[in-house]
């Protein structure tokens, strides 16, 4: 017997990569929110969609950190020293929080995309909701 | 299952095989280092990469941690410098929070240094940092001894030796630390260069310890000393570089002995090279380690101030880095009431006060290591007529990215041979047989009164310092106090490698204890020292022959005998002196030469802005004259063309030239000596005038083409400043250059075009009331470089300004407006 698995829309794709993102940042281990993503892709199922949504799911989570630490924390001063230590100007700064945002994206959009195809293939979609990706 | 979905989940396999693989690709890549960047992933991670930098850049207001290890609770209070004031009721807890707070503020700090002191520094920097073998400055570490002299120092302490506790507590703390904060609270550095530290042991602290102690009394002077005889002949080096130098004020003025001759084995150029070229890679690599490294003391007793009581001040010059070389804190509870300066890395303070006495030390510069000339055979060696075997230790150094390299340590009965470029010459050290400081450190903590203070420096071998005391019962003193070999030989045996087959330049023991310079309450009221030689001609050892020239030590002579009601202003005045002695006895020489001519009275005919400059000026090295530029250049080209030829016709260009009081001698008392002639130009006898005129004309040249040709614009700190390296070399992570005033030879040093060394913290106790002492040190307590108190202080230093102490007795006693922030330890 062939179990099918229903899709869940984007709100869930994207809350649970989010809350996920959030709780794996304080392990220190980065490389886990690609796992963020996957959960979240892999209750998806819809591949693009999926990527998109993680990517922003666990952008959003590394981002709220940073925004956290820009209001709370000498996160500028930071971000400036470290182009600094790069050898580049100091007023490159903001380059830091967007790097660190696209890193948290694509960790979390990757995550999404390869969470996507394994639920399709774990879980085929319900004839129902199948549609072309 | 149908063909059509067959193929759908074939194509379904196919893009998220793809999608895996674009996974693994960029996942791979971002844990991955790129050149010299740590892994980008971990960086921007929010959780542990570089942003907890900026989370943890400051201490929380109040926190409370605990631990098992502890006998009790511990309060820190950090004042508004950062400034901890740990209180604890026993010995044990006092130095588990000292651990705790050092490493919270320096950890970095600390494990650099101990890899620097136990030769592991490939194993984060990798074989090479630019054109530095960084695997070679290892094994010179490993060959000289100190990660062995600090294992077998600690597996020599028991449990009954004043030190035990304080180490081992200490070490717990710093690992509390570590467990704690875990991987993602680790400062910057380590981020950057992407390892984490290893837990802390008591070896540790004392390779520290071993390191700053080779930094103040290793040297290799005997070997350039050799190299030098050899190629200028025996008479030009006892004149050039005599035991006693000229003009100096003793330390203790009491006199010394002038040896004989030393033979010279055929390879000593060849080692000398060797051995200065492995010193200057590890000073290049660490900052830690350069020339001018010394200091001043002095204290000056009540009949001489405003308080009726004693006052003492003291700066050592050590290299000027970030983070500072020094930590402040005060250590209160289990019989310590202690405030000042510790390295971070070792237990208690090293230099401060407690509410009865103040301390201070300069550095000796004794001989104290020998080398011997090894005749070596295969796996033996030769000693007193027979052939023994050679000791071998196999040292493996790891290398970051790299194989592990083993190095093999040969040892005779002198000790480890670190040469065998032209000969091979082993190491004898005092650091042998004194390899544990910390019981002296803590008996200065503790001592109750004078005689309570000079027994604990019985336990103080190397280095050898000039400690200054003063109490608040009106007893002010002076010792150079260490670990004199005293060599079978007799005279001066010691000063140059020595035969090491015969058996007959032994160490046959050490100066006595009561027989080391020391002077208590002397007629004058007052102490000093910067590195002058200890005493004259009338003492009956020798110690050494490698004294500062003498001039900071002439300035606080003078200062201290024409000031009788000393105030803190006067002590402060005089630790930012910044006239230059030298200068002043020298620039009549240059009027002299550039205004002289055969039918008097004469214009100069060269230079006469430059020479106007010199004669209006006050003899004050400060940055905004133009005179203090002219001088230092002239004084510099002076040298070289005094002895620069003789030193490059011998081909020895690249060793050291004489010290500047030695041109103060040749000018005043030898004026026709041959060293004034330039053997470049042999038809021509060059006089002292042709070769003092000849430096000021290229000291002129120099600055008008850096600073152009109107000489009333010139600035001394347009061309010298200080500077205070990170000890990664990152300037992002530095401060400075700030112009500066000063030079090599004023009591306020600044030496060289950027100066790096310098005063490493300075103290004015005041004993009539210890709450009014101050002190100051370039940098501050955090080594966060996000944190305010990563360089408040260094702000304060600059502008030569100072801080007071809160010196609390109890934990009511910390006033609120001195607490910044607390930190409860409490036992689980």
């Amino acid at each position: 017997m062939e179990v099918h698995r229903q899709r869940h829309d984007w709100r869930t794709v994207l809350f649970a990569t989010f809350l996920l993102a959030i709780l794996f940042v304080y392990t220190g281990v980065w490389q886990l929110a690609f796992l963020a993503g996957y959960v979240g892709g892999f209750l998806g199922k819809r591949p693009r969609r999926d990527f998109g949504l993680a990517f922003l799911g666990a952008a959003l989570a590394w981002g709220g950190h940073l925004l956290w630490f820009y209001l709370f924390a000498p996160a500028g001063a930071l971000a400036s020293l470290f182009v600094q230590i790069l050898g580049l100007s100091g007023g490159l700064g903001f380059v830091v929080p967007i790097l660190t945002l696209l890193i948290a994206g694509l960790t979390g959009g990757l995550g999404g995309l390869v969470g996507a195809y394994a639920g399709q293939l774990a879980y085929p979609p319900s004839p129902a909701s199948s549609s072309s990706e | 299952m149908d063909p059509e979905t067959k193929d759908l989940d074939r194509r379904v396999a196919a893009k998220g095989f793809a999608s895996v693989v674009l996974s693994v690709i960029f996942l791979v890549l971002l844990s991955t280092p790129l050149g010299i960047l740590p892994p980008i992933g971990g960086l921007a991670n929010p959780g542990g990469g570089i942003w907890a930098i900026a989370v943890d850049a400051e201490h929380p207001t109040f926190q409370e941690l605990t631990f098992s290890g502890l006998d009790g609770t511990v309060t820190v209070y950090r004042d508004p410098y950062g400034i901890p004031h740990v209180f604890a009721a026993t010995e044990h807890d006092l130095f588990f929070a000292q651990g705790f707070v050092h490493a919270q503020d320096r950890m970095w700090q600390m494990d650099f240094m101990r890899r620097v002191a136990r030769g592991e520094l490939s194993e984060i920097l990798g074989a090479k940092v630019g054109t530095l073998d960084v695997v070679e400055v290892d094994a010179f570490i490993r060959a000289i001894g100190l990660p062995s002299l600090a294992r077998s120092s600690w597996a020599n302490t028991t449990a009954a030796d004043t030190s035990y506790v304080p180490l081992r507590s200490y070490a717990e703390g710093v690992n509390a630390f570590l467990r704690n904060v875990g991987t993602p609270g680790l400062a910057l550095e380590f981020k950057l260069l992407n390892y984490g530290p290893r837990d802390w042991n008591p070896e540790d602290s004392l390779a520290i310890g071993l390191f700053m102690a080779w930094s103040l009394s290793g040297s290799f002077e005997d070997a350039e000393l050799a190299a030098l005889a050899q190629a200028l002949g025996m008479p030009a080096v006892d004149e050039l570089f005599p035991i006693l130098g000229p003009y100096q004020r003793p330390v203790d003025p009491r006199p010394g002995t002038r040896g004989g001759d030393a033979g010279f084995t055929p390879g000593i150029r060849e080692a000398a090279r060797d051995l200065l070229r492995k010193e200057d890679a590890l000073a290049a690599l660490t900052g830690l380690r350069g020339p001018w490294l010394g200091s001043n003391n002095w204290a000056v007793n009540g009949s001489r101030t405003d308080t009726n009581r004693p006052r003492l001040a003291n700066d050592p010059h050590l290299s000027l880095q970030m983070p500072a070389i020094w930590y402040e804190n005060q250590l209160v509870g289990a019989g310590f009431d202690v405030y000042g300066v510790s390295i971070p890395g070792i237990p208690a303070v090293i230099l401060g006060q407690t509410r009865h006495h103040a301390w201070g030390f300069t550095n000796v510069g004794a001989d104290v290591v020998d080398l011997y000339s090894e005749t070596v055979s295969g796996d033996d060696y030769f000693f007193e007529g027979a052939w023994r075997p050679l000791e071998r230790r196999a040292e493996v150094i790891r290398v970051k990215g790299g194989n592990p390299v083993t190095v093999t340590v040969s040892s005779t009965v002198h000790g480890p041979i670190i040469t065998t470029e032209g000969q091979a010459f082993a190491m004898r050290w005092t650091a042998r047989d004194a390899a544990n400081l910390l019981a002296a450190v803590l008996g200065m903590n503790t001592a109750a009164m004078w005689t309570e203070f000079r027994e604990a420096l019985r336990d103080w071998g190397v280095p050898a310092q000039n400690v200054v005391y003063a109490d608040e019962d009106r007893i002010i003193a002076m010792r150079s106090n260490g670990l004199y070999p005293i060599r079978a030989g007799g005279g001066d045996e010691g000063r140059f490698p020595m035969d090491g087959a015969s058996g007959t330049h032994e160490w046959v023991g050490f100066v006595p204890f009561d027989e080391q310079p020391e002077s208590v309450n002397p007629i004058e009221d007052f102490v000093l020292s910067a590195n002058q030689q200890p005493q004259d001609d009338a003492y009956p050892y020798y110690v050494g022959s490698s004294w500062d020239p003498g001039y900071r030590a002439r300035r606080i002579n003078e200062m201290l005998e024409n000031d009788t009601s000393v105030t803190a202003a006067d002590l402060q005045r005089m630790q930012l002196d910044t006239l230059d002695v030298m200068a002043r006895e020298f620039v009549p020489f240059i009027e002299d030469a550039v205004m002289y001519c055969a039918n008097p009275p004469c214009t100069p005919t060269v230079m006469p802005d430059e020479l106007a400059a010199l004669l209006a000026w006050d003899f004050r090295m400060d940055a905004d004259k133009a005179a203090p530029a002219i001088w230092w250049r002239f004084a510099n080209h002076l040298r070289e063309e005094i002895f620069g030829d003789e030193w490059e016709a011998a081909g020895v260009a690249d060793l050291s030239l004489p010290l500047p009081n030695m041109m103060e001698y040749l000018l005043k008392e030898d004026n026709a000596s041959a060293w004034f002639d330039d053997v470049r130009t042999p038809t021509i006898r060059e006089t002292w005038r042709d070769t003092v005129v000849r430096a000021f004309g290229f000291a002129s040249s120099d600055l008008r083409s850096e600073l152009g040709p109107d000489v009333a614009t010139w600035r001394w700190g347009d061309v010298h400043a200080r500077v205070f390296p990170h000890l990664t070399q990152l300037d992002a992570l530095s401060r400075g250059p700030f112009p500066s005033g000063g030079d090599s030879l004023t009591v306020n040093v600044a030496p060289g075009d950027l100066a790096s060394a310098g005063p490493s913290w300075r103290l004015l106790a005041d004993l009539h009331d210890p709450t009014e002492s101050k002190g100051v040190y370039p940098g501050g307590q955090s080594g966060n470089p996000l944190s305010r108190h990563y360089d408040d202080l260094l702000d304060l230093y600059l502008a030569g300004e100072y801080h007071g102490f809160a010196l609390p007795a109890t934990v009511a006693d910390m006033r609120p407006a001195w607490i910044e922030s607390t930190l409860i330890l409490r036992r689980t």
